[in-house]
């Protein structure tokens, strides 16, 4: 497989190699080459030089391709796969590698293996694991620039960087005083309101924002999963849930507000305070209903954010808590309660960085479900070292030693990198990773009877392990970017990556139990193993007014010694995974046509893919399709803007996920206006 | 060397002239805000390098089009294409000389220590800096020599900008800065600085300031014409008294500095 790597590298390498560039003009693309990106190595470097696969949208890109939630833009992200669940609640998954469990249960397609961070806190869920996008304590509007690093990265980021990293940074106060409103109206009822104000007093940065959105869903109808057809609310025969909820055609109904209060960044001691609150009630695919796919969570929570940098030490602080409620699940309201701290220190020689650090992460979750308060916690030992013994050659270790109360077992995750600049226009780079998993709630902790509601014949006991392992994964990754010319540049990657170490809840034989039909389930190990190869090519083109961004991820999942929809004693056996799309790709096409007017058509491309769950939920194809949107946008001035934009233009009607609402076509209107300086 | 590489140049002009149209003007560019060598503050001055072209330009009756800021990528690029035609103001590499034709050198761009002044220490070579931590700006060369022994024996970081890393000496974040002399010390004024940041009397590094020809300009009679002029002004003390009127301004900022 190495081979394989190296052959299409080199490939590659002679296929480009007919260069005009020369290091007057690398990095032209004054965007790109100028860029710097802070995930990859904890510190600014050139985005040219990253030693691992990258990539970063930024907030104009964001603002010309009229995208209305931060999920969406992860569609201008090559590697990543972004799906519609319903009108402005999306499912993110970096290199997908997801739902390779075959016959597991709904709450598997949540992604559990990319970390999402918000300046740096870390923000996942821990009650079955995975993104909670609804309940980000920020609005588009806050966002400065998102980071993407593909690859497993729990090495610098703690557990569940598996499959990568998505890093939101988001803005601070910029000097002097002003007052922005952004207002968007499109149909189904969606309406979008941002209000940021922000101040200097001395040396101190204020910044206030606030955002509100509402959507309806795409259709009134649901999915029935015991009927295998879309039917009124009314029509459909509940089994696991209690209710549905009372506005059924509501998507999304989401509120934030955030204070932002720091000091000069390049000050030799500086701070930065942020708080946050949010509201949100929105119909995902969450829980493990045997009804409809979609379940209404109500999420309420607050927090704050506080990183202190001194010199070369950084040391961050947050806490959050608040409530979750999944609505028609009695058992799974909970409280919750995370608690994040970090301090990391750079010391610099010639030729080396050292860089070591502790972070420590601590989740409580009171509810019951998990019988009562919980509490797990991991601490991370982490050391990344740099050495360049030449200019233009660099090799990174990091290493990081996972400390958790539960399970036992302790992780180690890591990376060995090497970059290599082959001319002014050409960096190569090359990786080995390993990373981990945390536990999760409903893993470790879950013990429950549970006995349907609407018949009370059956019951399904569910039992976790707070000693179940966590899953782990490997990447062999090679990677080039070439600066063609002053208008062209590449980034190509090729990857392999194993994962196994997997645990999940093992279905026993029905028995009777006092007249009921018990079905158990206890948390067991898998045997299964997940290999994927692919390579991910993305060419950018750049010629003033004309922006092409253009990329394209070829994948192969296969997995080893699967089991049988999860029964046991099922006998196992091997497979070609089609969860993750084989293709998909993507074409962000920008004209400037002139100081005022912009136009930009944003294409993404899924090829057909499946999902293979459990019974009643079964499987579901999904047909390769292409989604276009077109914005065009008008800049009066620097105070006042507006656009128009039209999404699904292509008239997808198919659901993107699981059984999840049909799309449809959506207009949007936006109008913004800044007052002050 | 010089001889030669004028001689080359004029060759190449000649050769390049041959297949050039007729043009009115010759469109002129520069890196912006690199005080003093190219600068807009002022239509009447632009910086020692904008004013040799365009007093060049005026002796040999050559009409010039001043054209607006814009990045410096582009402006290499507008170069190479031949969508403009000098450049006043750049450093010259191997590779440069493979897609421009260089005048001689008629200036020089001087590197200095920037220190927070009571951090100051003594400089008189670059082994003086083993042991501190320091930064220049992202993309910046310290000269071939320099660069390499920063490499082995320095801590050098990268700032994003100039701002910032004045802002970072000034702070106490770094032991010290390194950037042009001239242009630091007017950044370090611009920025309120001058009670905090002092400049060490001794240089990193001087590199060779020159006027960059596009090879494709379509008025490179006209080049012929404006090169040779310059190098008449390096003769006669004209581009000698441009510098001095510069010089002469700075030394003013540098007393305000030390006397403030």
């Amino acid at each position: 497989m190495i081979k394989l790597f190296f052959g299409i590298l080199f490939f590659a390498i002679s296929l480009f190699n007919v260069s005009y560039a020369d290091e007057l003009f690398y990095g032209v693309s004054e965007e790109i080459g100028d860029m710097t990106s802070s995930t990859s190595s904890k510190r600014d470097e050139e985005l040219f030089l990253t030693p691992l696969s990258i990539s970063i949208v930024t907030e104009k890109q964001i603002r010309q391709s009229g995208i209305t939630t931060i999920a969406e833009a992860l569609k201008l992200v090559p590697g990543v796969i972004v799906r519609e669940q319903t009108n402005g609640q999306f499912d993110v998954h970096i290199r997908g590698f997801e739902n390779i469990i075959s016959g597991a249960a709904l709450t598997n397609l949540n992604n559990r293996k990319t970390l999402i961070m918000i300046d740096n806190r870390v923000v996942f869920d821990y009650f079955s694991g995975g993104i909670f996008w609804d309940t980000l304590p920020i609005s588009l509007e806050d966002v400065d620039r998102i980071e993407v690093v593909r690859g497993a990265v729990s090495s610098l980021y703690g557990a569940n960087a598996v499959t990568g990293v998505i890093h939101i940074f988001t803005k601070r106060g910029q000097g002097g005083g002003s007052i922005k409103t952004s207002l968007m109206a499109g149909t189904k009822n969606s309406q979008i309101v941002q209000v940021s104000a922000e101040k200097m007093f001395a040396d101190v940065a204020i910044r206030f924002s606030g955002g509100s959105e509402i959507r309806d869903r795409y259709e009134k109808k649901y999915f029935s999963l015991l009927d295998r057809q879309y039917k009124d609310p009314d029509d459909i025969d509940l089994l696991s849930i209690v209710n549905l909820h009372s506005h059924s055609e509501r998507a999304v109904d989401k509120h934030s507000f955030r204070l932002t209060v720091n000091n000069d960044p390049l000050d030799y001691l500086n701070y930065d305070l942020s708080l946050f609150h949010q509201e949100s009630d929105v119909q995902k695919v969450h829980m493990n209903s045997r009804d409809i796919p979609l379940t209404d969570n109500i999420s309420n929570t607050d927090g704050f954010n506080l990183k202190i940098n001194y010199g070369n030490w950084s040391t961050r602080v947050s806490h959050h808590f608040g409530k979750q409620e999944a609505v028609g699940f009695p058992d799974f309201t909970y409280d919750t309660q995370i608690s994040q701290a970090s301090t990391s220190y750079q010391l610099k020689f010639p030729k080396w960085l050292i860089q070591p650090g502790i972070d420590s992460n601590r989740t409580t979750y009171d509810g019951g479900f998990i019988g009562g308060k919980r509490t797990t916690h991991e601490t991370n030992y982490m050391l990344r070292v740099e050495y360049k013994p030449k200019r233009e050659w660099r090799f990174i270790s990091a290493l990081s030693y996972s400390d958790f109360n539960a399970p036992e077992e302790n992780y180690l995750s890591y990376q060995f990198l090497t970059t290599y600049q082959l001319s002014f226009d050409t960096s190569l780079r090359a990786s080995i990773q390993a990373a981990s998993s945390s536990s999760f709630m409903v893993n470790q902790y879950i013990d429950i009877e549970f006995t349907f509601p609407n018949d009370p014949s059956q019951r399904v006991d569910v039992k976790g392990d707070k000693n179940g392992r966590l899953s782990r994964m490997k990447t062999y990754e090679v990677g080039m970017r070439k600066q063609l010319d002053f208008n062209n540049f590449i980034d190509i990657e090729v990857f392999h990556s194993e994962i196994n170490n997997f645990t999940n809840f093992i279905i026993q034989p029905p028995v009777m139990i006092d007249g009921q039909s018990v079905t158990k389930r206890e948390l067991s190990n898998l045997p299964l193993k997940g290999v994927q190869d692919g390579l991910t090519l993305n060419w950018i083109y750049e010629s003033g007014a004309w922006d092409f961004n253009t990329f394209i991820t070829w994948q192969n999942t296969e997995v080893f010694d699967q089991a049988e929809n999860l029964i046991q004693g099922a006998e196992t056996f091997d497979e070609y995974n089609n969860s993750t799309p084989k293709y998909y790709a993507g074409l962000n096409m920008n004209w400037q046509l002139d100081e005022a007017f912009n136009f930009n058509v944003l294409s993404n491309y899924l090829h057909t893919h499946g999902f293979e769950l459990q019974e009643p939920q079964g499987s579901k194809e999904t047909p390769s399709a292409l989604y276009t949107n077109l914005t065009l946008s008008y800049q009066h001035s620097a105070r006042m803007g507006g656009f128009i934009s039209i999404k699904n233009l292509s008239d997808q009607r198919e659901s993107q996920h699981f059984y999840t609402d049909r799309l449809e076509p959506i207009y949007w209107l936006g109008f913004n206006v800044k007052f002050g300086d | 060397m010089s001889i030669i590489s004028n001689a080359t140049l004029c060759a190449l002009l000649v050769i390049y002239s041959a297949s050039s149209f007729s043009c009115d003007k010759l469109s002129v560019n520069g890196a912006d805000g690199w005080y003093p060598y190219f600068a807009r503050q002022n239509p009447e001055h632009l910086g020692i390098m904008g004013d040799i072209v365009t007093k060049a330009a005026d002796r040999a009756g050559i009409n010039i089009d001043l054209r607006p800021s814009i990045p410096w990528k582009r402006i290499l690029f507008n170069l190479r294409n031949g969508n403009l035609d000098i450049i006043a103001g750049a450093l010259k590499t191997q590779q440069r000389e493979k897609q421009f034709m260089f005048s001689s050198a008629v200036h020089h761009a001087e590197l200095r220590i920037f220190v927070r002044n009571d951090l100051s220490f003594n400089y008189q070579q670059l082994s003086d800096l083993e042991g501190k931590h320091g930064a220049k700006v992202r993309g910046m060369s310290l000269g071939q020599e320099a660069d390499e022994y920063a490499f082995n024996h320095l801590v050098i970081d990268d700032a994003p900008s100039p701002k910032s890393l004045f802002q970072m000496v000034a702070s106490g974040r770094l032991d010290y800065g390194i950037f042009y002399w001239s242009t630091g010390l007017k950044e370090v004024k611009k920025r309120n600085l001058t009670n905090i940041v002092d400049i060490l009397p001794t240089p990193v590094s001087k590199e060779g300031l020159y006027i960059a020809f596009s090879k494709n300009s379509s008025c490179q009679s006209q080049i012929v014409l404006l090169n040779n002029e310059i190098e008449r002004m390096k003769e006669d003390g004209s581009i000698e008294s441009i510098i001095q009127y510069y010089h002469s301004s700075i030394a003013s900022q540098n007393m305000e500095v030390n006397n403030d």
